[in-house]
């Protein structure tokens, strides 16, 4: 991958990551050239040449209409990320080099895919354990919300945001093992919610939009131990339970990029499952639609203090 | 040699964890991963313990042995359930059985 060079960069703690943009994004402020995770704008026919040298198909998901809208492939150097809505995007095999293609979507859009899936692709490829889940600091500790798309993991972090409990992130969640437990690190400070959602004046500063508004938020400053991961799915009735053995199956069902299965993130995940299982209180909360947050929550706070 | 090792040369094999197999043991099962394909299979704890039992003796006779003694039950009894899991084990490519070179 070639890199351009910037004499101002613009730094983003997130996911672990110490990141130097050439460009500000939500949340960076401007420093030095260093050693950080790099984030670059390649002009598109440079990007086009890095795109026409041979690869291999790591993912690409079959949609039920045949439209293609993601891959991600992998050449020598690096792996290819292709959307169709936000372009394409080079991440460096060991993660530390990303590569944008100049004016091929908007800003907001490339902010959102880039934080949301770019940079936590990224993340797992420095070695970090990356889930589908938000998390908020509550008492010392992280709860974090796992669960599919439109779960309510948002949702429910962003209203324990406004109950006065720092997020930590939104959407994924880079964890790492230390000792016996496991360290959540904060994620960029962005939600990206719906308008409709909540009173995202109240819980920080709209900055953009997609398809759903883009709140600036600041996440807590510090990784936080990862106390309780809680499971959401839906269910005909509100019901929080302990899962006093764990959950195995839906722990490693979890993680960020499955398709990156190389034996030693395979072997991460099942350590970090295996850590999840012996560390972390797992609960599992079903949510009926509509879902009444706010009894939710409530739940929430009776097992988390 | 038992009468069941003359009928059963497994009880003379050399057993193995094949390579690029790991597991873990959770509370609720031992979770086997073969990291070359991804592919996660999930055995009960008895099941998990006998796996380790292979995996630390080698032999399906001193692990049904190793069985007996820590659980106090008839070791005929669990050579015949250990002989059953090497087979699926096997099947499924997390064991390597080795025959004895008399065989």
């Amino acid at each position: 991958m070639i890199t351009a060079p910037a004499l101002t960069r613009h730094r983003l703690s997130a996911f672990g990551l110490e990141i130097e943009s050439d460009w500000p994004l939500s949340g960076t402020t401007p420093c030095p050239p260093g050693s950080g995770t790099r984030l670059v704008e390649l002009p598109p026919d440079r990007m086009e040449a890095e795109w026409q040298q041979p690869a291999e198909t790591v993912f690409e998901p079959a949609y039920p209409d045949g439209v293609r809208r993601f891959a991600v492939e992998r050449d020598i150097r690096q792996y290819r990320l292709w959307f169709a809505d936000e372009g394409r995007f080079l991440v460096a095999t060991d993660g530390k080099m990303v590569a944008t293609e100049a004016g091929a979507a908007d800003a907001d859009s490339l902010e959102r895919i880039l934080l949301a899936q770019v940079l936590p692709f990224a993340a797992a490829l420095q070695g970090y354990e990356v889930l589908h889940a938000s998390a908020v600091a509550i008492a010392g500790g992280a709860v974090a919300f796992a669960g599919p798309a439109g779960s309510g993991k948002t949702s429910l972090a962003a209203r324990l945001a406004l109950r006065g409990n720092r997020l930590v992130t939104d959407d994924v969640l880079a964890i790492e093992r230390r000792g016996d437990g496991l360290v959540c690190h904060p994620g960029p400070p962005l939600m990206v919610l719906a308008a409709s959602d909540l009173d995202v004046d109240a819980l920080g500063t709209v900055v953009g939009s997609t398809d759903k508004l883009h709140v600036a938020v600041a996440p807590a400053e510090e990784p936080q131990p990862l106390r309780t991961l809680v499971y959401l799915e839906r269910g005909e009735r509100l019901e929080l339970s302990a899962l006093e053995r764990g959950d195995t199956e839906r722990a490693l069902s979890s993680f960020f990029a499955p398709y990156l299965a190389t034996p030693d993130r395979l072997r991460g995940h099942l350590d970090t499952a295996l850590l999840l299982s012996d560390a972390v209180r797992q609960l599992r909360l079903t949510l009926p639609r509509p879902v009444d947050f706010d009894a939710a929550l409530d739940l929430i706070a009776r097992e988390v203090r | 040699m038992s009468d069941t090792a003359t009928k059963n040369p497994l009880l003379l094999a050399t057993i193995r964890v094949t390579k690029d197999i790991v597991y873990r043991d959770f509370p609720s099962e031992t979770v086997v991963l073969n990291l070359q394909t991804g592919q996660y299979h999930g055995l009960n704890p008895t099941a998990g313990e006998m796996l380790a039992a292979l995996d630390e003796t080698g032999s399906v006779e001193a692990a049904a042995k190793q069985m007996a003694e820590r659980h106090e039950v008839d070791v005929a009894a669990v050579l015949a359930d250990m002989c059953a899991l090497c087979e699926k084990l096997s099947e499924r490519g997390l064991i390597e059985i080795e025959p004895a070179a008399s065989q």
